[in-house]
């Protein structure tokens, strides 16, 4: 059920209103992919728009953030410079359900009630973010539910010259207040949308338990034989959250992704390494995601957008190594 | 006097270049303060990333080593070489240009060389476009 | 008999006889046209391998995870990097079995010269085939202003990620602790700053020069599809121009950097090769 009906031409002109209070971020092309970008005020995506290289993880949780600056005083402590948090005001849209879903797994990690990360909080609350159903789902797709609505403040169901226009959040509503958007009554989606060939109904709570008894096989040096131990699905997935700690030699404390892929990731500094090979490191990748996380947050730390099913180098499928694990005995 | 804020690192090998630097100071050849040398054992110890890296902070570079034959390492200059040719090649197809990194052989005797080629260098380097620090500074 | 079967007779031999332990090949992807390194230690696992467009990773990767004794299905680029392995002595030649194959990918990179096997103890396939690699790509690079030139290297640095993904599937990269991981000094900022970046690629592209033999892995496995080959290829170039030589091709050359000759040239210098 969606609540409005508008056409493309009136929602265009009802966002390019909007950036004179937000800046609007959309998919933009460039080569043959989709990155995030400021939005020109007039591109539409286009008939092959699947989904962004990159999830917008890094519009909220960036790749790199400087988390402060510090200089030495002579005779003093040392300076410490601690930069602004971010405030300007953000739409985000043509952003896909996944997606949009996998902010709020993210929100989980870093806006709780023990830690509030002000650097990601201040992001998440100023943006809102509108997201486009899928209609066609990708090669490595393998969500459970296209028209998942969290994580939206609004979202929008392509129909040609048309949008129809869900309300889902408080900040959604607010962003409404246009004429352009009416609606007497609910409206039925018009289409049949197509069924999900590969539903993550794979990833369950059979999955969580198997998961607690496996810790030791075998599997996960079978599983992960193939594996080079790039950071491909990790750096790739809107929701995996690690992160690394640097001073760099100019005074700045930075905060970069990590990945639990890398040799390097858990090396102490005694040189001891308690993940030394490949099948730890797949097996802290698979276990957080859908063990641990389930543990403490009562859902998996996947969306099934599909990136690391795509763009792993050497094929190492997360939806068969889930399956594998199932098969178990 | 706005050339005193460049800086052009030379990596000079310790037993003929980095001599002929003393010769030249000792011998009282003018040269320009923003090199700013680094002395390392051999040319053959400069690996590629010291040069890539120099570049994040300073203008330009300067690889001075013995001249081939007279290496005190009997070799390294010679390795370094087939190394030095590809990077300034590889340098010049991303298209940095030509005077940014520059290498030459300067013996321990050579002290007037050393200030002549310094003074080459530091002089091209000055008058190249700003420098980007690869994209740092903007 | 197909090139598969007889790959795969083979390598059904060399288990029953106990020669190696374990055939790495490859298998049918999960996704369409997409091949998966696969390690066959059974006669039975050994009807899944296959041999096709799309068996494009470079297999000599995986040599150094095993310590026995292993066969492996080698193309023209695997046996390239399996020599560079041998001579650098982090393969030992007696550890492995080598069935050589033409590239069932042909076509895909810039006019590959070796598509078959330049070493095997067994060929599923002969074909002598003459390829010319004209550096045509190169050449055009070359021919832009320097302005135009760096603006395109900046771009394409730019969209890197640091996922290493490039490193990873590089035979040529077996270093144990990669100088963008020590932090003794830190040689490398942990951003994804374009001078991060540039530093990674130019630092990376000449530690493997005279070693990378242009088997496209790095490219391929690239998720932001960066343009990795240009730098690699020039070099390839540069190599072939300046020292005559082109790396993995022969157990007894020296590795060109390894090496030098008396009068190598030397074009970088201050006032050119007629300085000295």
């Amino acid at each position: 059920m969606f609540d409005y009906q508008v056409s493309k031409r009136e929602f265009q002109n009802w966002l390019i209103k909007m950036q004179e209070e937000y800046e609007v971020w959309a998919p933009v092309k460039v080569g043959k992919n989709y990155t995030w970008g400021s939005w020109d005020g007039g591109s539409f995506p286009d008939e092959d728009y699947q989904n962004t290289l990159k999830p917008p993880k890094d519009l909220f949780f960036p790749q790199y953030e400087v988390l402060l600056k510090y200089k030495k005083v002579k005779g003093k402590r040392p300076l410490i410079i601690e930069p602004d948090l971010p405030q300007e005001k953000r739409i985000i849209w043509e952003v896909r359900p996944c997606d949009a879903r996998s902010l709020t797994i993210l929100d989980r990690v870093f806006i709780n009630k023990d830690y509030e990360d002000p650097y990601y909080s201040h992001r998440r609350k100023n943006t809102v973010v509108i997201s486009l159903v899928c209609q066609k789902p990708g090669l490595g797709c393998f969500c459970k539910d296209p028209l998942t609505t969290e994580g939206s403040d609004l979202m929008l169901l392509d129909c040609g010259d048309t949008y129809l226009v869900k309300l889902v959040s408080v900040k959604g509503k607010g962003l409404i207040k246009n004429p352009v958007f009416t609606a007497d009554k609910p409206i039925n989606i018009p289409m049949e949308l197509p069924a999900n060939p590969f539903n993550l109904e794979i990833a369950d709570k059979d999955l969580a338990e198997k998961l607690e008894v496996i810790y030791r096989s075998p599997l996960w040096r079978e599983l992960q034989e193939k594996c080079v131990n790039c950071g491909v699905c990790t750096f790739l997935c809107p929701t995996c959250h690690c992160f690394d700690l640097t001073d760099d030699q100019k005074g700045k404390k930075v905060r970069s992704w990590d990945s639990c892929m890398f040799a390097s990731f858990t090396k102490q500094a005694s040189g001891h390494n308690p993940r030394p090979t490949g099948a730890e490191r797949l097996r802290q990748r698979v276990m957080h995601k859908f063990r641990y996380f389930f543990e403490n947050h009562g859902i998996f730390a996947c969306v099934g957008c599909g990136r690391c099913v795509e763009k792993c180098p050497v094929n190492l499928d997360i939806r068969e190594v889930l399956q594998r694990i199932k098969e178990v005995q | 006097m706005k050339n005193m804020q460049k800086k052009v690192v030379a990596f000079l090998c310790n037993w003929c270049s980095y001599a002929g630097a003393d010769l030249a100071g000792v011998s009282r050849f003018q040269y320009p303060p923003h090199i700013r040398i680094i002395r390392i054992p051999c040319s053959g110890r400069v690996d590629p990333l010291f040069i890539f890296n120099a570049l994040k902070y300073a203008d330009g570079v300067l690889v001075a080593g013995c001249h081939p034959g007279d290496c005190h390492y009997t070799s390294g200059n010679l390795v370094a070489r087939r190394k030095f040719a590809l990077i300034k090649s590889l340098l010049d197809f991303i298209g940095l240009e030509e005077g940014r990194v520059q290498f030459d052989w300067i013996s321990a005797a050579e002290g007037n060389k050393f200030a002549e080629v310094a003074t080459k260098v530091a002089g091209e380097i000055d008058n190249l476009p700003q420098w980007d620090g690869w994209g740092e500074r903007k | 008999m197909t090139v598969l079967e007889n790959i795969k007779a083979k390598a059904k031999e060399l288990l029953e006889a106990k020669e190696v332990e374990v055939v790495i090949g490859f298998a049918q992807g999960t996704l369409p046209g997409k091949c998966t390194p696969y390690f066959a230690r059974t006669t039975e696992e050994v009807e899944r391998f296959v041999w096709q467009d799309g068996c494009n990773l470079n297999l000599a990767n995986y040599l150094s995870k095993f310590s026995g004794k292993v066969g492996i299905i080698a193309k023209g680029c695997d046996t390239r990097s399996i020599i560079n392995l041998i001579k650098e002595n982090q393969v030992n030649r007696e550890r492995i079995y080598i069935i050589g194959a033409n590239c069932p990918s042909m076509g895909s990179c810039h006019n590959c010269r070796h598509p078959q096997g330049v070493i095997a103890d067994f060929y599923a396939e002969q074909v002598q085939l003459n390829n010319q690699d004209d550096f045509s790509d190169v050449e055009a690079f070359e021919e832009l202003l320097s302005e135009e030139r760096k603006n395109y290297f900046y771009q394409e640095m730019s969209k890197c990620i640091r996922c290493y993904a490039c490193r990873n599937v590089c035979p040529a990269c077996y270093c144990k602790e990669c100088f963008v991981e020590e932090n003794l000094p830190c040689w490398l900022g942990k951003t994804t700053d374009l001078a991060d970046n540039i530093i990674f690629h130019l630092t990376r592209t000449m530690h493997v020069a005279g070693r990378c033999i242009d088997c496209g892995a790095c490219v391929r496995a690239c998720p932001m599809e960066v343009n990795l080959s240009l730098l690699n290829r020039k070099l390839l170039k540069d190599i072939q121009e300046l020292f005559n030589t082109e790396p993995g091709l022969s157990l007894e050359a020296e590795p060109v950097l390894n090496e030098y000759k008396e009068d190598d040239p030397q074009p970088f210098l201050i006032g050119g090769e007629e300085s000295v």
